[in-house]
């Protein structure tokens, strides 16, 4: 009898450490977020709220979710048109750019060394810590000190197409602000097809090389298809990064210090849903604690009907179980 | 081998390919790093200027950007810790969140490939289910949470504290990878070893283990990297200097980019990226295994 | 097997380096240090400690915003030792280079927070109770706060309360370069007596942006005009304020909305980077590093800045061939008056934006800390953080302190106190800023015309600030 009952428990003995973590750091905080949505929390009543979840100063309201849906807020409409380009663009980068570049490392490049070297560089965006990213790239793009404009026109654009501003002039600014996290997104895309491809078994490849097909026929033919459930994969996973991320948007658009970023970031058309979001959090003097988790809300919401998409479309076997080469 | 496979059918046409071959390749995997190259070359450079550079081309050749490595630093009047501490707190963020991701899903990975229970599909689905919230959201309350646990101020427990959070926001994705290394090793391979007479446990340490290192290398790496430029938690709760960790110390230096001392700064930042830099080079052959397993069907 | 434990030992290569290097470093530190006398027992153990804790930020030369508050203590110390009362303040420091607020909340929250803070920010601290209300205290120690120049109450007062007392301040004038005027074939005391008939009016800004046409057009400079690259105030409020505009209703406190005189404020701007071209169009996101070269090195005519950045520009190495500034450099090239009425008719004017000595609601001592912030601010010690921070002091008797005195650009800009005006004091106020940033961005960038950019801010504000926004016409 006991013998049975610790055959029934020992899972969850292996799972307790982890599933005590996620509540701690996700499930308590989620909880917390859906009530904050639904009260006025701000600096005026914070201290209050920490010593007393319930107290009297905070108040229930359905009000931040009003300014959402009615468009009372009038920046809503355009957060959102610049979240969707921002993450319609970089997925394509993350995932399609991705592939091509993984087949061209791990495949057409079959120099092992020159191949680590190159997978290495890519890593590098990802590895930097980001705010030594941000600062980089404030020196790249910027037009007297950094190389960008120069690059460019080496490359033979025409100066008359180059900004005066990187940082401030749409559409330059959004191409940026994709680039910037196109690279650092890049590379997540290739670490998973690289994996899926190095473990191609040789034989199919080699066989097809014996039958005389070239290398594009091969890449074409045999590596893509074989490459499609990795692919679903990280269009799924990525879609769901990139609605919250807004890390490098935030520092590299609010490096110049002095506040009013966020009225930059508008006006450079880069303000996505999660950085508005965090800017009424953190930025903004009043810290409207309670409108910006009614914004994030709004994200989880859009992340959970997203997840049940996948589920439903690409099969939940299938997404466990993502880069498994199926022959 | 497969050249010489290849030998016969060499003609004008496979040169023409082999030639659009690496041209692609070169456009494709190449020419986009420039900007990533010339960023770190500048740092490079500037890290070793006296002056404020153009370009890339290093004018005054100095060490005095460096001084931070063997003396304090004071900026205007105010004089930081010595760089070495604050490195080792850093490092002590940085690998206890490393630790405590890779025991915690590991237990939970392998509970998760290896044992039957009720809820596992379930609970697996949670678990992918979770990368839709998003971390803004996490952010506003776990403000609210830590203030309320009163996790300020508190020395060497305000960073275990963050190690906490931080290794708790890994666990789902790492317990995720971990599981698939387990998926991939064979149940025979277990089974021969305890057919051979090892103990559950030696046949544990002695065969999985080897096959999911690379899956706990992996995991590591990701883990590492989150404590190791973890800035605003240790910001906002470390209170004492003694406790500062590098991201902190680095924004300190950078202020409001006002004052800055682009050369120091320049210098601190490859100080702050070499190791990971280094790491990654020397690992990310770990990160091809990623979902792969160690065996080859 | 063997290839995990080849990878494990490379991975770890890195790891060990960097904790060699960590001992080395400790070693060498240590030698280094002159060996640190252990402390002495305390000579006497009835001595009562009183620990004040005050947090301040601001650039590395604003420590004094803390260090301060240790000389206001030992000054104390002195007089307790010699009376014989037997407690000694003890003051902890930290300083910041930029917001805390969130560090600031969280040290509230686990009760700890510090007793004094130095800070902007004051509608958000006195509505979230971080602060309380010193109306007893100034009025209890008013023969030591006599000297405090009386506009600056008017920064610290916010819903008929006194919440702080003025640290400092500072004036944002309009730097110009001597050296091309004199290109431009203006003589000496042509040059010397522009501040004065700026004070007068008598020079407006319209007449400057065709001396920038013209030095633009001999090809002297590259820009006529710098200005700041985010909002911080100057010149946009300044100028707003010179057309008229109120920015916030003394009575109910709201925040009044002038469309007059934004739309003017904002046809400005628009003329200068779009029409007249004096003012580069994407000034806003320029990095300050760039700011700073161009018109330390000459490539800009005027910049509107603060007087902090004269003694930045002698500690960072801006200048292309001479690094930091000697101060010669600057009296010989550069000049400095009020912000030029726009046009005929108006006035001159100046913004201050003065820095906050707050006693935060956590303090066991409030009244010491209070006799702490008065100290720190008084003319000797007000002249310290004044000078070497370069910024302006809120006392009036500072001004004769020798130490003040010494300073030779202190003395000439002190007149700009006179013609000073404020930002307001509002918790909404933070989301006005971004309106308005947005809208000059878009103007200068040829956007959006002044008169869109106008109703998009006014849609923009109405939606955000609802009732605590008055639109005036």
């Amino acid at each position: 009898m006991a013998l049975k009952i610790s055959r029934k428990m020992l899972p969850w003995i292996f799972l307790a450490p982890m599933l005590m973590m996620i509540i701690f750091s996700w499930i308590a905080p989620v909880l917390l977020t859906v009530y904050l949505g639904f009260t006025d929390l701000s600096s005026k009543n914070f201290l209050d709220f920490i010593r007393n979840f319930f107290t009297e100063n905070v108040h229930l309201t359905l009000e931040n979710f009003e300014k959402i849906f009615f468009a009372k807020d009038p920046y809503v409409v355009e957060a959102l048109t610049i979240t969707a380009i921002y993450v319609v663009s970089v997925l394509s980068i993350n995932a399609i750019f991705a592939l091509v570049l993984s087949i061209a490392i791990a495949y057409f490049v079959r120099n092992e060394i020159v191949s680590m070297l190159l997978r290495v560089s890519w890593l590098i965006p990802r590895i930097m810590p980001g705010i030594i990213y941000a600062l980089v790239w404030n020196w790249f793009i910027d037009p007297k000190y950094g190389l960008l404009n120069t690059l460019l026109k080496f490359a033979g654009v025409p100066e008359a197409l180059l900004p005066e501003s990187w940082l401030l002039s749409p559409p330059y600014s959004q191409i940026l602000m994709i680039v910037v996290n196109g690279y650092v997104g890049a590379s997540f895309g290739m670490i998973i097809y690289t994996a899926a491809i190095k473990s191609i078994p040789t034989d199919i490849i080699n066989a097809a090389l014996v039958d005389g097909a070239s290398d594009f026929q091969i890449a074409r033919h045999i590596i893509v298809p074989l490459l499609k459930w990795p692919m679903l994969f990280v269009i799924s996973w990525q879609t769901l990064s990139l609605l919250s991320s807004y890390e490098y948007i935030l520092m590299i658009w609010g490096s110049g210090g002095g506040g009013g970023y966020a009225g930059i970031a508008r006006a450079a058309k880069v303000m996505v849903w999660s950085l508005y979001s965090y800017s009424k959090a953190f930025a903004a003097e009043e810290h409207l604690y309670g409108y910006a988790s009614a914004l994030s809300l709004i994200l989880v919401i859009v992340g959970v009907v997203l997840i049940i998409t996948y589920f439903k479309i690409f099969g939940f076997r299938r997404l466990m179980e993502p880069s498994r080469i199926e022959v | 081998m497969r050249k010489k496979l290849k030998m016969p059918s060499i003609g004008g046409k496979t040169i023409i390919l082999n030639v659009v071959k690496y041209l692609l390749a070169i456009i494709i995997a190449v020419i986009p790093l420039i900007p990533v190259w010339s960023m770190l070359l500048w740092l490079a450079v500037q890290s070793f200027s006296g002056r404020v550079i153009l370009g890339i081309i290093p004018s005054e050749v100095t060490f005095k950007n460096w001084r931070f490595l063997w003396s304090p630093i004071k900026m205007g009047l105010k004089e930081y810790p010595n760089i070495w501490p604050v490195t080792l707190n850093t490092l002590f963020l940085a690998l206890g969140v490393t630790g405590l991701v890779v025991f915690v899903s590991t237990l939970g990975g392998y509970a998760l490939s290896r044992m039957e229970f009720k809820g596992r599909m379930e609970l697996m689905q949670f678990i992918i289910a979770l990368h839709a919230f998003p971390s803004i959201i996490l952010l506003i309350a776990l403000f609210v949470i830590l203030n309320n646990l009163g996790l300020y101020g508190k020395g060497y427990m305000t960073l275990v504290g963050i190690i906490l959070i931080k290794a708790g926001l890994e666990i789902p994705m790492a317990t995720w990878i971990i599981k698939g290394f387990f998926d991939a090793i064979p149940w025979d391979l277990e089974w021969a070893a305890l057919v051979d007479g090892c103990t559950r446990w030696k046949a544990w340490r002695t065969v999985i283990l080897p096959l999911v290192l690379p899956g706990i290398g992996a995991i590591s790496i990701f883990s590492f990297l989150s404590g190791w430029s973890e800035f605003l938690l240790v910001f906002t709760y470390v209170e004492d200097e003694a406790y500062y960790t590098l991201p902190v110390l680095i924004y300190h230096m950078i202020g409001e980019f006002k004052f800055i001392d682009w050369g120091m700064l320049a210098a601190l930042g490859l100080f702050f990226t070499i190791p990971t830099i280094i790491f990654f080079s020397t690992s990310q052959k770990l990160l091809l295994r990623i979902y792969v397993g160690g065996i080859k069907r | 097997m063997a290839y995990s434990a080849q990878i494990k030992l490379s991975t770890v290569i890195p790891v060990i380096l960097l904790i060699v290097g960590i001992i080395i470093g400790f070693v060498a530190g240590y030698a280094m240090k002159p060996p640190v006398a252990t402390p002495a027992p305390t000579p006497t153990p009835a001595v009562k400690t009183i620990k004040v804790a005050v947090w301040g930020s601001g650039s590395p030369v604003d420590v004094t915003r803390v260090d301060n508050i240790e000389r206001a203590a030992s000054i104390l110390n002195r007089l307790f030792e010699a009376v014989g009362v037997d407690v000694k303040i003890e003051v902890e420091k930290q300083f910041f280079r930029g917001d805390y607020m969130e560090k600031l909340t969280a040290a509230f929250a686990a009760e700890e927070a510090p007793d004094i803070i130095a800070m902007k920010n004051l509608p958000v601290l006195a509505d979230g109770g971080y602060v309380i209300a010193l109306d007893d205290y100034v009025e209890k120690y008013s023969d030591l706060l006599e000297d405090v120049y009386p506009v600056l109450w008017k920064s610290v007062k916010y819903k008929g309360k006194i919440w702080a007392l003025p640290q400092d301040t500072e004036a944002r004038p309009l730097y110009f370069r001597k050296d091309v005027l004199r290109q431009l074939g203006w003589s000496e005391e042509e040059i010397e007596a522009l501040p004065e008939k700026i004070k007068n009016g008598e020079v407006t800004l319209l007449d400057l942006i065709e001396v920038a046409k013209e030095a633009m057009d001999k090809g002297l400079v590259e820009w006529g005009f710098y200005h700041r690259p985010n909002f911080g105030g100057t010149p946009f409020v300044i100028l707003y304020y010179q057309y008229g505009g109120v920015l916030q209703d003394p009575e109910t406190g709201k925040l009044v909305f002038d469309k007059s005189a934004m739309l003017k404020m904002l046809q400005l701007l628009h003329r200068m980077a779009q029409v007249d071209k004096v003012l580069p169009p994407t000034m806003i996101g320029t990095s300050w590093r760039e700011i700073h070269a161009g018109f330390v090195n000459g490539r800009v005519l005027f910049w509107f800045g603060g007087t902090w950045h004269w003694a930045e520009w002698q500690r960072v190495a801006y200048h292309g061939e001479l690094g930091e500034l000697p101060e010669e450099y600057e009296w010989e090239n550069i000049g400095f008056a009020l912000v030029p009425a726009p046009e005929p008719g108006l006035k001159p004017l100046t913004l201050s934006s003065p820095y906050l000595y707050y006693v935060t609601a956590q303090s066991e001592n409030p009244e010491l800390a209070f006799l702490l912030i008065t100290l720190a601010t008084s003319a000797p010690i007000d002249a310290i953080h004044a000078v070497d921070s370069g910024h302006l002091p809120v006392r009036s008797t500072t001004v004769d302190q020798p130490y003040y005195k010494q300073s030779k650009f202190h003395r000439e800009v002190a007149y700009m106190l006179e013609h000073t005006s404020f930002e307001p004091l509002h918790p909404k106020w933070g989301a006005y800023k971004d309106a308005w940033i947005t809208a000059i961005t878009k103007v200068e960038k040829g956007e959006l015309t002044p008169e869109e950019a106008l109703q998009e801010m006014i849609t923009t504000l109405q939606a955000e600030l609802g009732d605590e926004l008055v639109i005036r016409e």
